[in-house]
């Protein structure tokens, strides 16, 4: 392991190494990575063989094309209509009739050759686009990755999807084609002209004579369209306005009697929508007739005149269909010209806008494959160790004020904190020490002697990592989530020949084994990963996040080979929480509803219900359980059946309108459970099928079972569930005995440890009951105890750590995502803590939780960022605390001279008893605290502070009363 | 549908009173019921406001804690909504509100509550409007207690 402090040391070797490496990675992208400011020049940079193979194979095609249009013509003259047969072919002798069949022959194999050729070029022109669109998204995505922090705000999140996912697209298409195309369509194009000139140049002419008159006056017809298209465009807009206007001001019209002048107005602008409407048709059909007419005066041409020269005998019947053949194949091409001339300078355009968009225009040396990590090393020696060589925090900049460098060195251990009213202010602050601002006045911490900025972005999240109130989870797993500096690419190996591999080399993507865990516990010096997880665990045991892996445990599906002590030791688990009688268990009944063959349980859905069984799979939904076979049979032709049609059916009725009220695509119906709500529609259809009574399909039944057995009476409240309809159901029970004996479910009356239920599941017997959801902390806490008795705590924990994490998080509360995100900073031994806005404040909660990370830092320096004023935070805090206040220094309430400062914990029975006018403010202020229902507390309870601390103080408290003291600011 | 009652007492919630009545039954559909025991809490001041809640029967105890301990300063009964501010505006809950008898409410969950408002520009509306009421509310208070005392 190399020595951190070398790599921190100042020498100007090094960080003039960084800072190329940042460069190479940073914004200066552009001409290594192809992006050149042309679409041709990036094209051809990263698929010059393709191209011009295609090319090649395109050029082939011509003569091809051209035999193609000669081979009729010698049909029709020369084997239709020839003589002097028989005729000696490379030695054959032919008779017409044979070689009429090969030239017949001749021309069939043309055609499937030069097909065969196009198949070959489209698939390659496809496949060129994709890989170029790949490489030119993958590009851009990790620009954006690399950028520094300063480019954070360049784009917005929609701007970006938009410009990769959608935008790019089309390029990707011309991409492939951009030299082929023009090659390609010209090609033929002049082949098709060079035959009709061949022909007789007469023909050529007129064939030719067309275009520049097309190419002329259809435009300009095309221009004054557009023009009307405009005025219209404007014309409705004025029209929509003056009715908008008439409705609006319908009183005051019929007051003044003034029907008949509004109406004349209204006249006038229809006349002229109108009026506009008419000559944008005339001309729109005018269009349409000269191009009609232009398109017919070349075959018109090529008959009379061409008919004229065979009548004549100077020019066969056979070339003159080929001339005609042949102009009408002329058509396609010149679109596709035209097609291709506007999509360049349409693409052009886009590409230029991306690039510029994207800065890219820089050069920049080859970035060598795999050097997309490089920086990312993690590792080296542990912050704490750090702190002996030096750590300077300069006193922050504040308004009127630089930043002062050596204002502080605190040594380790050491607790600063960053005080002011100012949010942003404190926040700025510490984005600064932590050199992640943009700011360069060297407001920045200096450890070992380099300063924070000139630290990589990996060295500066282990050594000084910031924890705000926005930590972000990734879809990962948790253990994953925990030690997100520990995730380093596992680049595939070099000779690796998977096809994914292949393609990722091929378009300068970041080629990576797939399948390969990235957590590598040895960058801690951990041997593996159990290792990893007691370190983990005893981190967030100590900062209180133990108990949301405990949670997410409860969730797992423990297997003897994960939980092994668990799976073994479940009866006497069960036997023990379910105790008897004592206070615990009926505590718990209020929570849980246990399960009971003979009850319907209305927090488990239907499907549950009915099978009194869980599925095994995890990705088992009850649409999926609807479909499945074994229950299906089942349940065919049962009362049961019916009963849950019926339900399906209701519950499709009802819904099918709440969701249309709001459109199926609503984000409010991001909550909504009970089905996709896109088949809202289908359901309803669904369940009008089942009604008429006739034969219902089959995938209209499996649509409303599927919605009936996702229902959970307790949570979605709907009134489908009649007391008789749960006896079916409870009676249909005994159908599904031996479910779990067919494989792939689990019944709640024989779980054991080979059974694959949740350990919350295994344990409680019963689900959560869903309307004491606010209570649910008992439970795990009584669930907690109980596997501390079992030693099986552990397990659980290690299962909460495999969880796999919905995006953003899922269902953690706010407060265990702190947690755990200070247990992922802790875990990479930082030399110094920065908490923005976290667990700052003179509460209790705040200063145990300040407390316990200064134990985990293990000699790391905490850095915290508080609003409360430092009176209030002096019981709070430790006396050794150091203080950064921001801004001004916070006004003090100017206690009395050889007062005690009054202490915010001041004791209740301490507080003199309110004098009669006190007793009314106080009123006073609790009515108008009690009309705020939940908000402006702690301006409420600032304003009792205050009038308890003036009337203490016997200051006339109008004298201070005008000025905002910091503390009540609204938070 | 059972959802007439929960409906009803999201009409007579200022806050949601503008929504369409479908929007309402679908809210009311989305949200969760949740019942307390006496004493039980329905937010703890200082924790993360992740909901806010409608109180459908029964009643809440409003409590304040401050260094001077404990004080109790409103009653809230059905149909008064409780925690909305908090959510919105994303600040620990500022009071502890528990429950004086069995209560019954509607939990209106802090995701469900964002888009509400995303989708409903009047109701932002009205948040602006309470907001704004109780801060000349309280400002006339101080004025009010300041001059007398």
């Amino acid at each position: 392991m190399t020595s951190t402090a070398e790599s921190l040391a100042p020498s100007a070797e090094a960080s003039a190494a960084r800072e190329a490496e940042s460069h190479s990675s940073g914004a200066a992208a552009g001409k290594a990575s192809g992006l050149s400011s042309s679409l041709f020049g990036y094209a051809w940079r990263f698929s010059a063989a393709q191209q011009a193979t295609m090319l090649a194979l395109t050029l082939c095609t011509f003569p091809i094309a051209y035999l193609s249009l000669e081979l009729p013509k010698l049909i029709i003259d020369d084997a239709i209509r020839g003589d002097n047969f028989p005729r000696v072919i490379g030695g054959f002798e032919l008779e017409q009739d044979q070689y009429l069949l090969a030239l017949a022959l001749v021309f069939l194999g043309l055609h499937v050759f030069s097909n065969a050729i196009k198949y070959i070029i489209n698939l390659m022109r496809s496949t060129t686009g994709e890989r170029l669109l790949r490489r030119l998204r993958f590009f851009l995505s990790e620009h954006r990755l690399r950028a520094g922090e300063s480019e954070d705000n360049r784009f917005g999140q929609g701007e970006l999807v938009q410009i990769i996912a959608a935008e790019l697209r089309p390029i990707g298409v011309f991409l492939g084609d951009v030299f082929t195309g023009p090659v390609l369509h010209g090609g033929s194009l002049i082949v098709y002209l060079v035959f009709i000139f061949v022909q007789d140049p007469f023909l050529g002419a007129f064939a030719i004579i067309i275009f520049p008159i097309q190419a002329v006056l259809i435009p300009m017809l095309q221009q004054r369209v557009v023009r009307l298209t405009g005025e219209r465009i404007i014309n409705t807009r004025e029209l929509a306005e003056e009715v908008s206007e008439t409705v609006a001001a319908l009183p005051t019209l019929r007051a003044y009697g003034l029907t008949r002048w509004r109406l004349a107005r209204l006249t006038g602008r229809l006349h002229s929508n109108f009026e506009i409407r008419r000559r944008i048709l005339v001309r729109k059909f005018l269009i349409k007739f000269v191009s009609n007419v232009l398109n017919h005066v070349t075959p018109f041409a090529f008959y009379a005149i061409g008919g004229w020269f065979v009548i004549s005998g100077e020019l066969q019947v056979g070339a003159l269909v080929a001339v005609i053949a042949a102009y009408r194949d002329l058509a396609q091409p010149w679109r596709e010209l035209l097609r291709y001339y506007q999509e360049h300078s349409d693409f052009s355009a886009r590409y230029r806008n991306v690039i510029e968009r994207f800065e890219l225009h820089m050069p920049e040396p080859m970035r060598p494959p795999g050097a997309a990590a490089a920086h990312d090393q993690f590792g080296g020696e542990a912050g704490p160790d750090l702190l002996s060589r030096g750590f300077e925090l300069p006193r922050p900049s504040g308004p009127g004020r630089a930043a002062e460098r050596d204002a502080l060195r605190p040594g380790p251990g050491a607790r600063v904190r960053i005080s002011g009213a100012d949010d942003p202010a404190r926040s700025a602050a510490i984005a600064a020490l932590a050199g992640l601002s943009r700011d360069a006045s060297g407001a920045d911490a200096r450890l070992a002697g380099a300063s924070a900025r000139s630290l990589s972005h990996a060295e500066r999240t282990r050594l000084l990592p910031v924890v705000d109130r926005r930590p972000v989870f990734f879809a990962a797993p948790l253990r994953h989530n925990l030690a997100l500096g520990l995730l380093r690419p596992a680049a595939a190996e070099t000779g690796a020949r998977q096809r994914e591999v292949l393609e990722a080399r091929a378009t300068g993507n970041f080629a990576t084994a797939p399948d390969r865990d990235w957590l590598d516990p040895s960058l801690l010096g951990e041997p593996d990963t159990a290792a990893l997880d007691n370190r983990l665990l005893s981190i967030a045991e100590r900062l209180g996040a133990d108990r949301a892996i405990f949670e997410l445990g409860l969730s797992a599906r423990p297997t003897p080979e994960t939980a092994p002590t668990l799976t073994s030791r479940l009866e006497e688990m069960r036997g023990a929480l379910a105790g008897s009688g004592d206070e615990t268990s009926e505590d718990l009944s209020s929570l849980i509803e246990f399960w009971d063959i003979a009850a319907l349980n209305p927090h488990a859905p239907l499907v549950e219900n009915l099978l009194f069984a869980a599925a095994q799979s995890e990705r088992a939904t009850p649409r999926s359980l609807a479909e499945d076979k074994i229950i299906r049979r089942t349940l065919r032709g049962t009362r049961a059946e019916t009963v849950l049609l019926d339900i399906g059916a209701e519950i499709a009725d009802a819904t099918a309108e709440l969701v249309a009220a709001v459109g199926p695509d609503a984000a409010l119906l991001k909550a909504f459970d009970l089905y996709p709500p896109g088949e809202a529609e289908l359901l309803r259809q669904a369940a009008a099928q089942y009604r008429e009574r006739g034969r219902t399909p089959l995938d209209a039944r499996k649509r409303l079972i599927g919605v009936a057995f996702g229902f959970t009476p307790a949570r979605h409240r709907l009134d489908v569930l009649s007391p008789e309809r749960e006896a079916v159901i409870l009676s249909a029970r005994g159908l599904f005995k031996a479910i779990d004996r067919t494989g792939g479910f689990s019944r709640f009356d024989a779980a054991t440890g080979a059974s694959t239920l949740s350990v919350r599941d295994l344990l409680l017997n019963g689900r959560l009951k869903l309307d004491r959801r606010e209570q649910w902390g008992r439970v795990t806490e009584v669930l907690i105890q109980l596997c501390r008795r079992f030693d099986t705590e552990g397990e659980v924990l290690r299962l909460g750590l495999d969880v796999e994490l919905p995006r953003m998080g899922g269902a953690l509360t706010q407060d265990q995502k702190l947690r755990l995100a200070l247990t992922r900073a802790i875990i990479l031994r930082p030399a110094a803590l920065m908490l923005d806005s976290v667990a700052g404040e003179a509460r209790r909660e705040d200063a145990a939780l300040r407390d316990a990370l200064a134990e985990v830092l293990e000699g790391g320096v905490l850095i915290y960022s508080s609003a409360s004023p430092s009176q209030q935070m002096r019981p709070f805090a430790p006396a050794s605390e150091l203080e950064l206040p921001i801004g001004d220094p916070p006004p003090a309430p100017a206690p009395k001279p050889g007062k005690t400062p009054p202490a915010a914990e001041e004791p209740a029975q301490d507080a003199p008893e309110p004098s009669p006018s006190g007793a009314g403010l106080a009123d006073k202020v609790r009515r108008a605290a009690a009309d705020m229902a939940g908000a402006g507390w702690s301006r409420a309870e600032a304003l009792i502070r205050r009038w308890r601390l003036s009337s203490r103080a016997e200051t006339p408290p109008s004298d201070d009363a005008p000025a905002d003291p910091p503390n009540e600011r609204e938070r | 549908m059972s959802l007439t009652v929960e409906v009803e007492a999201l009409r007579s919630v200022p806050l949601f009173n503008t929504a369409p009545l479908k929007t309402l039954q679908l809210l009311a559909f989305l949200s969760d019921i949740v019942t307390f025991r006496p004493g039980e809490a329905l937010c703890r001041q200082g924790d993360d406001g992740d909901c806010a809640y409608v109180i459908l029967a029964g009643s809440a105890e409003v409590w304040v804690h401050t260094p001077a301990g404990a004080t109790r300063v409103s009653t809230l009964g059905p149909h008064q909504v409780v925690g909305e501010i908090a959510v919105i505006c994303d600040v620990p809950r500022t009071a502890e509100v528990r429950a004086s008898g069995e209560v019954r409410a509607l939990r209106i969950g802090k995701d469900l509550m964002m888009q509400l408002l995303r989708d409903a520009p009047e109701m932002s509306l009205e948040i602006m409007r309470t907001l704004a009421r109780r801060l000349q509310d309280t400002t006339a208070a101080l004025s009010a207690a300041t001059a007398e005392a």
